[in-house]
């Protein structure tokens, strides 16, 4: 698998585009994922899906054989993201009654149970809106995404104890947060 | 007696963290008497298991790519007025002829400088 990307990169960087469409075939769901979960919206996430893989195109050359391509390709993700947000364009007001009850539903074992793109995002903008940037993405990417520390920290360029304290702030904001707008909580624990 | 409180608590709340995100056994007897004995760090107890349970749960629903070919698309199109960057091909020098030249004009400034030093002794010595 390792070996296949590393051929298909070096495909790329000869200027083939069939080798990029795989490329992008194989990773676009993954992009997508990170994306939408940093700015909470299914358009502006294939905004930043398209940006980071131009990016990609643009600067396949500067890409270091030696890192995972994924590490690499989250990273230019994160970055578009961010200046996704940054450009000002936010999501819809959240009406916080309807995501408290979504929340209470919130339930994996159900086999009906089909939460849409868009209520993913709402309930993730409703729990993460108002973190400092650095705490967003450390939050997204280690509790909501699962990323390990590691590869938050080779994603973020941040150092350990960055990333810990971070993600320490980024909980209790949240959970304060949370604390404040669910009634239902408990039927959750 | 107030200080003695608000220490037990943050300590309690310490381990209630580890206890959530890491895993680890924080939990004894005299933890969960607190607990009992403690609203505010009950509260506490809870609200961060709602948060991880919340957390767990978005980080198994995966947002879904609708339509990923018309992307794909999209993404190639955007393509055709970009070239990927060539690797620079103008003079290449590398590290260790870098380090080599370094040393050579530092020998040269020496050697220049040794004569220059020989000839104002011949100089002085005319005079």
């Amino acid at each position: 698998m390792q070996q296949d990307i590393v051929n298909i990169i070096e495909e790329v960087k000869s200027g083939n585009k069939m080798a990029f469409k795989h490329l992008v075939e194989e990773h676009q769901q993954y992009a997508f994922n990170v994306a939408f979960r940093v700015v909470c919206n299914e358009e502006d996430a294939k905004d930043v899906v398209q940006d980071c893989f131009i990016k990609i195109w643009k600067n396949i050359n500067s890409f270091n054989a030696k890192l995972k391509f994924t590490t690499w390709m989250y990273k230019i993700v994160i970055n578009s993201a961010i200046d996704k947000l940054r450009s000002g364009k936010r999501a819809n007001m959240i009406n916080i009654d309807n995501v408290s009850e979504k929340l209470c539903h919130l339930d994996l074992n159900g086999p009906d149970v089909q939460i849409e793109n868009q209520e993913i995002g709402n309930i993730i903008s409703l729990i993460s809106d108002g973190l400092p940037e650095k705490q967003k993405l450390v939050f997204v990417l280690r509790d909501i995404q699962g990323f390990d520390s590691v590869e938050v920290q080779n994603i973020l360029d941040m150092h350990e104890t960055s990333v810990k304290s971070n993600l320490y702030n980024a909980r209790q904001f949240v959970r304060k947060k949370l604390s404040k707008l669910l009634a239902c909580e408990r039927r959750l624990i | 007696m107030r200080k003695e409180v608000d220490m037990n608590c943050n300590i309690v709340r310490e381990k209630i963290y580890k206890q959530v995100y890491t895993d680890t056994r924080e939990f004894d007897d005299e933890l969960m008497r607190h607990l009992n004995d403690c609203p505010a760090c009950n509260s506490y107890y809870k609200d961060c298991r709602s948060v991880k349970k919340i957390t767990s749960l978005l980080n198994q629903k995966q947002a879904v790519l609708n339509n990923p070919k018309k992307l794909t698309n999209d993404i190639l199109d955007s393509l055709n007025e970009i070239k990927p960057k060539k690797k620079s091909t103008g003079f290449y020098i590398s590290i260790n002829a870098k380090r080599f030249l370094a040393a050579a004009s530092v020998c040269l400034m020496i050697v220049f400088a040794y004569e220059q030093y020989v000839a104002m002794e011949k100089i002085i010595k005319l005079e």
